[in-house]
């Protein structure tokens, strides 16, 4: 349950988001607030989330390998050629996953530790141009083949989130992908590098609930309650 | 198409059947001599 | 809580209205009524390139709505395409919640096309094995040409981009893979009715092979297989039955064998075969006969069945020959005589015995005398009932020959079907 509070930057009276998560948003004033035990204060934009028909918002549930978690908040990237939506599921023990969405297809993600291995040929990866396109990496002895190298901006967040993450702060990210639905990002910025492994979901595969309504749809077959 | 093709069959099933009841067939020997008069003997032809 | 499902911006080259359905997916929008292009990255709608084109009507309209298989869709952009030997037409479908669709418009009908997540296989190989089915290869890779884009699309979609695809046949569906450079795209189509695409999207109906087109799509049902396989069925059960009937019709009649001697010393010509009854209606009447002849010789039986009450005859010849040379045979000493509908009643029979002596004594004033004088034996097994094989072959043809027809035309859908696949030797076109 979120308990109230009064934005430090609007005075709109907002909700406090979910407890443990150190970040939330002004849905007012478009506001980052960082927390500190009690007390709010700004600490970032939030920028504004543009209009989509995403059928995910904040509240919605979704089941991943049979355990039911809630979407707790959203970051919205973008890159040269497009764009796409990562939401934060949050499952009752605490640990999160995100949801990355973009243009119908839905890939669920967790963070892990590489090998040192593992990450010193990303590194090399990392560093070289384009021309890695199709190179075949191993991850824990499955085999991956590198499908995207892009620079990312992040232009918005809403709800809770983990981590204060600037707006506008670019950060390399390159996608490695095998042939039956599974893929790992790398991501490096300034502060540092992340792994992250996942795989493709329909939306229908999720169990969902509380989807996102919109004017002249009916709710799909699949939505559960 | 299916039901014309249902009515060919019950066509064909009812005149095969009334074919059959009555013994009859356009493939059957014999000429009918409607004559009341006993034939007597000797060869038919000649 | 309801959101809005669309945003609307104006063309910013002609001032056209726009409906952006996928907001926050698509790329690029196309314009309708002049075919600029608008970048929708930055959440802005920015002209990449303006042109002036006629608008185009479409089959399926933008924004148009239809349900397929219980879920709503709708038209948000079209692509014409063209491989070099000919061209078609694929609109986007889109859904909130259930994502894209591609509907495509060949020249003999629709297709249904959803992208799938995973890789069923290498676009090298000729055949594998998908959700249970063998797929086969019926499109070598070919390059396909985007020749216009209207709407709205989640990748930047030019005029003149190429993309490479193969596609394979199995289950009753289609497989297709896109390659671009490193990356596959494979796309699960499965046959979409014309009728049903016209009563989904409110649209007429632009029909389907045979009405149009030169051939069936790979994956179309053939329509007169599974109607061959039933008329099939029915043919033969309605011939089974007409078959039990016929021979249980043909129970009760009363039989005798009788064999008698011909001999051309005697005069005796005419032999009884006894009194037969034939009961209830008019039934076939069987008469068999087997006879010796002679070598190289003929005798020649008449029958008379005479109605016992009307004295009504009925008459029926029966030849009995047997003549062989060195490495030929002509061997009739047995027939079988069946005559049709010999009315209910009691019948005497009777069968007159012609022999080649009795015509040569005829013509000659001398005698033949004794020479050949072996009797010819005869026998004859009478029925006063029967059943006419010769019906029942009617009746066969008369119910197969429309299911040879059918089948027919089920065997040719599908070799103009196979006319249009890649062979494995090259084709001379």
């Amino acid at each position: 349950m979120q308990s109230e509070a009064n934005c430090p930057n609007c005075g709109a009276v907002i909700g406090t988001g979910v407890p443990g998560l150190p970040v939330v948003v002004c849905g007012f004033c478009n506001s980052l607030l960082g927390k500190a035990g009690d007390a709010l204060s700004k600490v970032g934009e939030a920028g504004r989330v543009p209009f989509d028909v995403s059928p995910l918002q904040i509240g919605t549930r979704l089941t991943v390998d049979g355990v039911r978690g809630e979407i707790v908040g959203r970051e919205r990237w973008a890159y040269e050629d497009g764009f796409w939506n990562e939401w934060l599921l949050q499952f009752p023990d605490g640990a999160s996953r995100w949801v990355a969405e973009e243009s119908g297809l839905y890939m669920i993600m967790e963070e892990f530790e590489g090998e040192p291995e593992e990450i010193a040929v990303l590194e090399r990866i990392d560093m070289a141009d384009r021309s890695n396109m199709g190179e075949r990496v191993r991850f824990d002895n499955t085999l991956y083949t590198v499908s995207d190298m892009k620079t990312v901006r992040c232009v918005a967040v809403e709800g809770s989130l983990p981590h204060e993450i600037g707006a506008d702060q670019p950060r390399k990210s390159i996608d490695f992908r095998t042939s039956d639905k599974r893929a790992i990002t790398w991501q490096k910025d300034e502060e540092g590098h992340s792994l992250w492994r996942g795989a493709y979901y329909l939306l229908e595969d999720l169990s969902p609930s509380n989807l996102r309504r919109f004017d002249h749809w009916d709710k799909p077959g699949f939505e559960t309650s | 198409m299916k039901h014309a093709f249902l009515a060919w069959c019950a066509v064909c099933l009812g005149l095969h059947g009334a074919a059959s009841w009555y013994g009859y067939s356009p493939f059957g020997d014999g000429v009918q001599a409607r004559n009341i008069y006993s034939r007597g003997g000797g060869p038919m032809h000649k | 809580m309801s959101a809005a499902a669309t945003k609307s911006l104006e063309c910013p080259a002609c001032g056209g209205a726009i409906e952006l359905h996928a907001a926050g997916y698509s790329l690029l929008h196309v314009c309708q009524y002049c075919g600029s292009e608008i970048d929708l990255v930055d959440d802005t709608a920015k002209l990449i390139a303006q042109h002036v084109e006629a608008a185009k009507a479409l089959v399926v309209p933008l924004g148009a709505k239809g349900v397929i298989n219980g879920v709503e869709w709708v038209c948000i952009g079209n692509l014409e395409k063209h491989d070099g030997w000919e061209g078609w037409e694929e609109f986007l479908l889109f859904n909130p919640y259930h994502g894209y669709r591609w509907l495509v418009l060949t020249q003999s009908g629709w297709s249904l096309g959803t992208p799938i997540l995973s890789t069923p296989a290498s676009p090298t190989q000729d055949s594998f094995r998908f959700e249970g089915a063998g797929m086969k290869r019926i499109y070598d890779p070919a390059a396909s040409e985007i020749r216009r884009a209207i709407g709205e699309f989640y990748w930047r979609v030019k005029q003149g981009d190429e993309v490479v695809s193969t596609s394979y046949v199995g289950g009753g569906k289609v497989l297709s893979c896109e390659m671009t450079g490193d990356e596959y795209n494979w796309t699960l189509e499965e046959f979409a009715s014309s009728k049903g695409i016209a009563t989904a999207f409110g649209i007429e109906d632009t029909g389907q092979y045979p009405r149009i087109g030169d051939y069936p799509q790979p994956h179309q049902p053939n329509p007169y297989s599974d109607r061959a396989k039933n008329w099939g069925l029915v043919a033969g059960i309605v011939f089974l039955a007409a078959m039990l009937l016929s021979i249980v019709l043909s129970f009760g009649g009363e039989r005798r064998e009788q064999t008698f001697v011909a001999n051309p010393a005697s005069s005796a010509r005419s032999f009884s075969l006894g009194t037969f009854e034939v009961t209830g209606r008019a039934r076939p009447f069987t008469i068999k006969a087997r006879g010796e002849p002679g070598d190289n010789n003929w005798m020649y039986l008449e029958y008379t069945l005479t109605n016992t009450a009307t004295d009504e005859e009925i008459i029926a010849s029966q030849p009995i020959e047997y003549y062989y040379g060195r490495d030929w045979k002509e061997d009739d000493r047995s027939g079988t005589i069946k005559i049709a509908s010999v009315p209910a009643g009691r019948y005497e029979l009777v069968a007159e015995i012609a022999l080649p002596e009795d015509e040569v004594r005829a013509n000659s004033s001398r005698g033949w005398g004794g020479a050949g004088g072996t009797g010819r034996p005869v026998t004859v097994e009478v029925y006063s009932n029967g059943v006419f094989y010769s019906n029942l072959f009617l009746l066969f043809l008369a119910l197969f020959a429309p299911v040879l027809w059918i089948a027919l035309r089920a065997a040719n859908f599908e070799s103009a079907r196979a006319s249009n696949y890649d062979g494995e030797e090259d084709d001379d076109d």
